[in-house]
């Protein structure tokens, strides 16, 4: 189902009704708003403006009068626009991700997944993929999806890894008419990956950790950090070619490895390319599980692209489409490793 | 003058410590895999005879085919060099692969709970071996091109570094592979 035509021939009809009871909701929040700006306009300017001029009206000060009362009034309207504002974009921002899960369960065929848009993934489960230096790197994330494909359970997210690196500064200061120089050590917070992460279950037993790092990183603190040879102390020479130039691979037990690496996985590895060629970094932990690291590539993006706030109604399934078929991507690559033997 | 043969003289002699050092490790990888190669294929050859016992239930006039895989059991595990051991081990998929495809013809013993757990371990282990054959001929082709790289090819031949034989897979291992897995 990549077919756009195809996608909306399914799926205009059916889908339309849903967004139509999404936009809804929107319309009565314009309806709504429409009423109570007239109301509070009503309370906070026109009376209070009228009570104002009786109580203290004075003819020297008419121009003084006039300008407080205008400047009153529009202050009050724009304050009383910008909370119905908010309130359009909470709802949208709702519609949002109502949008995001109706995708989902289109892709997964399945009814329970879960959308939490301000977690992220646990601690151990970052710990577990052994990858960065976890002395030294933080991590925040968003957007923690659960759902399963195929019965097999996922989970994705957005996440941001970073450390903090010294850096020296430079100050100049003067006494009198000398200048003096003052050096001193501070902390920058720098990125070490921005991107989405995908954490399943293999379809076969696995007691080894594998990590599979892309060869063309050119993020030189990303290169530091990654001690590849504290867990996994093996750099592994694999048969294909294609996969040996992009990618270099780690483990700690070189035969077990290989029993996962099979001529097929790196084929099936290799693959992923030509569905997202954005950087990936693939751990396949020992308790049979494998995390997949896509850079550049969040759901908070995705999103903002296509579902921004300033959006036109007739456009949606446009950007719905585009939402699917982003999403189609990330599952497609799950589907592959689940898969692949 | 004397110290610049004297000079000369020491990296040489440093050059050799490097190239036979590397020489020695890269050997020792080998080595390593082969071991690890050989513990897999003894496991299959333990479990040839229960594979064996169990199919002979069933089909009871195929006895050559029987006689041939119990005979080159033997001799695998006998083998001493690894030539020897890699073309035996060709042979034994050989033969297995003929005793599965009789299984199709008998449902029964296609049923049989014995001989499904025996093929389930036997399918573990052909997974364990093509890992440490690939290990093993990942060493070997480092090894084999390390040697002969000039000017090092000089040194190891006059050292007698040999190069070590590649453990192919046979169109047997690749049918009995897929077998296998098809019958999962």
């Amino acid at each position: 189902m990549n077919n756009k035509d195809l996608f909306k021939n399914f799926y205009n009809d059916l889908y339309k009704e849903i967004l139509d009871e999404y936009y809804l909701e929107i319309d009565n929040i314009h309806k709504k708003s429409k009423k109570s700006l007239t109301f509070t306009c009503v309370l906070f300017s026109i009376i209070p403006t009228i009570l104002f001029w009786i109580i203290f009206f004075n003819k020297e000060y008419l121009i003084a009068f006039i300008i407080i009362t205008i400047i009153y009034n529009i202050s009050v309207i724009l304050f009383i626009k910008s909370s119905h504002k908010d309130d359009r974009n909470e709802i949208l921002n709702q519609i949002k991700y109502k949008i995001l899960d109706d995708m989902i369960t289109l892709i997964t065929n399945e009814q329970d997944s879960e959308i939490m848009p301000n977690n992220r993934i646990s601690q151990t489960s970052f710990e577990r993929t052994n990858l960065f230096n976890l002395n030294n790197v933080h991590y925040t994330g968003s957007n923690y999806i659960q759902t399963s494909l195929d019965s097999i359970p996922i989970v994705l997210g957005d996440m941001n890894i970073y450390t903090y690196v010294d850096v020296t500064k430079e100050e100049y200061f003067y006494i009198g008419s000398r200048r003096f120089k003052r050096t001193y050590k501070t902390k920058k917070k720098k990125d070490i990956f921005v991107g989405c992460y995908i954490g399943s279950n293999m379809n076969r037993k696995n007691d080894s950790l594998i990590q599979i790092v892309p060869k063309n990183i050119n993020n030189i603190i990303n290169k530091k950090i990654n001690n590849y040879y504290n867990f996994c102390p093996i750099e592994l020479k694999l048969e294909n070619l294609d996969f040996s130039k992009r990618y270099s691979v780690y483990s700690n037990d070189e035969i077990k490895a290989r029993m996962v690496l099979t001529l097929t996985m790196m084929e099936s590895i290799n693959e992923l390319e030509n569905i997202l060629d954005n950087k990936k970094y693939i751990i396949f932990k020992n308790d049979g599980r494998y995390s997949v690291f896509i850079e550049n590539f969040t759901f908070e993006n995705i999103l903002n692209k296509y579902l921004s706030n300033k959006r036109n109604k007739n456009k949606e399934m446009d950007s719905i489409y585009n939402i699917y078929s982003d999403l189609s991507k990330l599952f497609e690559i799950v589907s592959i490793l689940n898969n692949s033997k | 003058m004397i110290y610049l043969w004297f000079s000369l003289i020491i990296v040489f002699i440093i050059i050799i410590f490097v190239i036979v050092n590397k020489a020695t490790i890269k050997r020792n990888n080998i080595e390593n895999a082969y071991s690890s190669m050989d513990i897999m294929l003894k496991k299959r050859y333990d479990l040839i005879p229960n594979l064996v016992k169990t199919i002979k239930a069933y089909i009871k006039h195929e006895q050559e085919t029987f006689k041939n895989i119990t005979e080159l059991r033997e001799k695998g595990i006998n083998s001493q060099t690894n030539e020897e051991k890699f073309n035996i081990n060709n042979m034994i998929n050989n033969e297995l692969n003929s005793i599965f495809m009789l299984s199709e013809n008998y449902p029964e013993l296609k049923s049989n709970i014995h001989f499904i757990q025996l093929q389930t371990i036997l399918n573990d282990i052909e997974d364990q071996i093509s890992a440490a054959r690939r290990t093993y001929n990942a060493h070997v082709t480092d090894y084999n091109i390390f040697i002969k790289i000039i000017p090092i090819n000089i040194i190891t031949f006059i050292l007698g570094y040999k190069k070590y034989p590649l453990f192919e897979a046979k169109e047997e291992e690749k049918k009995l592979k897929n077998w296998m897995n098809e019958n999962e």
